[in-house]
């Protein structure tokens, strides 16, 4: 029997397990729920809502001056807005670069907006969501 | 009678058979009034190349209006006056400072960004040429380029010091290149905000927290960037122990070049100002980075930056 598209999206997790460990305070505003208190240097058009959920990203185009190579990473998605997502990585990503988030329901086209280090190998990424496409039902 | 407003150039840029374009004047010493000594459209012949280097005394002056045009003819000469080891280095420096910041200037300002990169490039391989052939110093940059806190001054002296100490740390080549092309373009995020940075608020704090990564935009996609440039330009206000913006970045996570870039731009804001007399001198700006107790600069760095520091005030 074909693998559904949540059962394909779980074995590739596996594969690709979380490769930070995160700070004590983020772990803790990852509990959270609702609107997230917007920052002082806050872009985003929309109130961004919190959330704590796995994703795939995987990488399209950067730069022509950032040329170091890039594999697929498990992220964690900390918040959404309308126009905008959070994400936490264990790498800088850069502005510009864009890439596609992967999740159990359907998959993201994203843009970077800006980079922030919270920790250790523990950084949080802001990006403009440039498409979004849901799976059918069929599909999932 | 037309009064004209004159500038002093020095004799020894004035080339044996070279076509001026601009009208030359003479002053016997101190004084006495300068007559006109070659029109325009004269050629400099071999009489008045020996009669301006055998008078010692002999002050030469162009009309103030001719600037543009003597840098111009600089400019087209710099390969001869360059390697004339007849002119003394500090003036060579100043020579050459002049012909670029005219040129920077406007390309600074640009509305091309491709222009200013182009520019850039052009200036950075003129200035690596320097570095590596000319005994530039700091104090002498400082001297020919100390005007007021202006972005393409400020980004021109961060050029030539990143040159410097990239070439004091054991840079040579291409990456010397890179590095004085990053200290060109380290600030053009701030260009591109149309803010001014001379004024504290939070607006300007904002913008200023915020031009390391306007810069990054403008540049990330030009082919004549590479990503030594990119990374000065990103995060040269990140700091060694992560206090810094935009990323908060700590330690080897920050690019050499901008290392590089913070410690010389530290150093250039200390010693320019709005207000001359409000400047540091040298002297005191390495003092003060001396006695820095933050580790907000990458430590060997800045020890190989005040050891240069010391021996160009020493030589001074």
């Amino acid at each position: 029997m074909a693998k559904t598209v949540k059962e394909s999206f779980e074995e590739q997790l596996k594969q690709i397990p979380l490769d930070f460990i995160l700070p004590p305070r983020v772990r803790e505003d990852l509990q959270r729920k609702g609107i997230g208190a917007a920052m002082h240097d806050d872009n985003r058009e929309s109130p961004r809502f919190r959330t704590n959920g796995p994703a795939i990203f995987t990488w399209d185009s950067s730069p022509a001056a950032i040329n170091s190579p890039r594999v697929a990473r498990q992220v964690i998605v900390r918040d959404l807005s309308k126009t905008g997502i959070g994400i936490l990585t264990s790498c800088q990503w850069f502005p510009e670069e864009v890439g596609k988030l992967q999740f159990a329901i359907g998959d993201m086209v994203v843009k970077i907006m800006r980079a922030r280090r919270l920790g250790p190998r523990c950084f949080e990424i802001g990006a403009r969501i440039i498409r979004y496409t849901r799976y059918q039902d069929s599909q999932r | 009678m037309i009064s004209l407003t004159l500038h002093e150039i020095h004799p020894a840029t004035i080339l044996p058979q070279s076509l001026m374009g601009f009208n030359v004047y003479l002053s016997n010493g101190e004084g006495e009034r300068p007559v006109k000594f070659l029109s325009s459209e004269k050629m400099v012949d071999e009489t008045d190349y020996d009669q301006l280097r055998e008078n010692a005394n002999l002050k030469v002056f162009i009309d103030a209006t001719s600037l543009a045009e003597y840098r111009e003819y600089l400019v087209a000469h710099s390969s001869k006056w360059l390697t004339d080891e007849r002119l003394p280095s500090r003036l060579r420096t100043a020579l050459l400072l002049e012909c670029l910041v005219a040129k920077w200037q406007s390309a600074f300002s640009s509305s091309s960004i491709d222009t200013t990169i182009d520019v850039a490039k052009e200036i950075s391989e003129r200035l690596v040429l320097s570095i590596e052939f000319l005994d530039v110093r700091i104090p002498d940059v400082i001297q020919a380029l100390d005007m007021g806190i202006d972005l393409s001054r400020h980004s021109l002296r961060t050029a030539i010091y990143c040159g410097l100490l990239g070439n004091s740390v054991g840079y040579d080549g291409t990456v010397l290149n890179e590095l004085c092309m990053g200290g060109l373009l380290h600030d053009i995020g701030k260009q591109s905000s149309g803010e001014s940075f001379k004024s504290s608020g939070p607006e300007n704090d904002r913008s200023m927290r915020a031009h390391p990564l306007f810069g990054f935009r403008r540049l990330c996609n030009s082919r004549n960037v590479t990503t030594t440039v990119l990374m000065m330009c990103y995060q040269h206000h990140e700091n060694m122990d992560g206090s810094g913006f935009p990323v908060r970045l700590i330690g080897d996570e920050i690019h050499f070049g901008a290392k590089i870039c913070a410690i010389v731009n530290r150093f250039d804001h200390l010693t320019s100002s709005e207000n001359p007399r409000m400047a540091y001198t040298c002297g005191s700006a390495g003092r003060i980075m001396e006695q820095d107790r933050s580790n907000r600069f990458d430590q060997e760095i800045m020890k190989t930056w005040l050891k240069l520091l010391k021996s160009h005030l020493k030589n001074s």
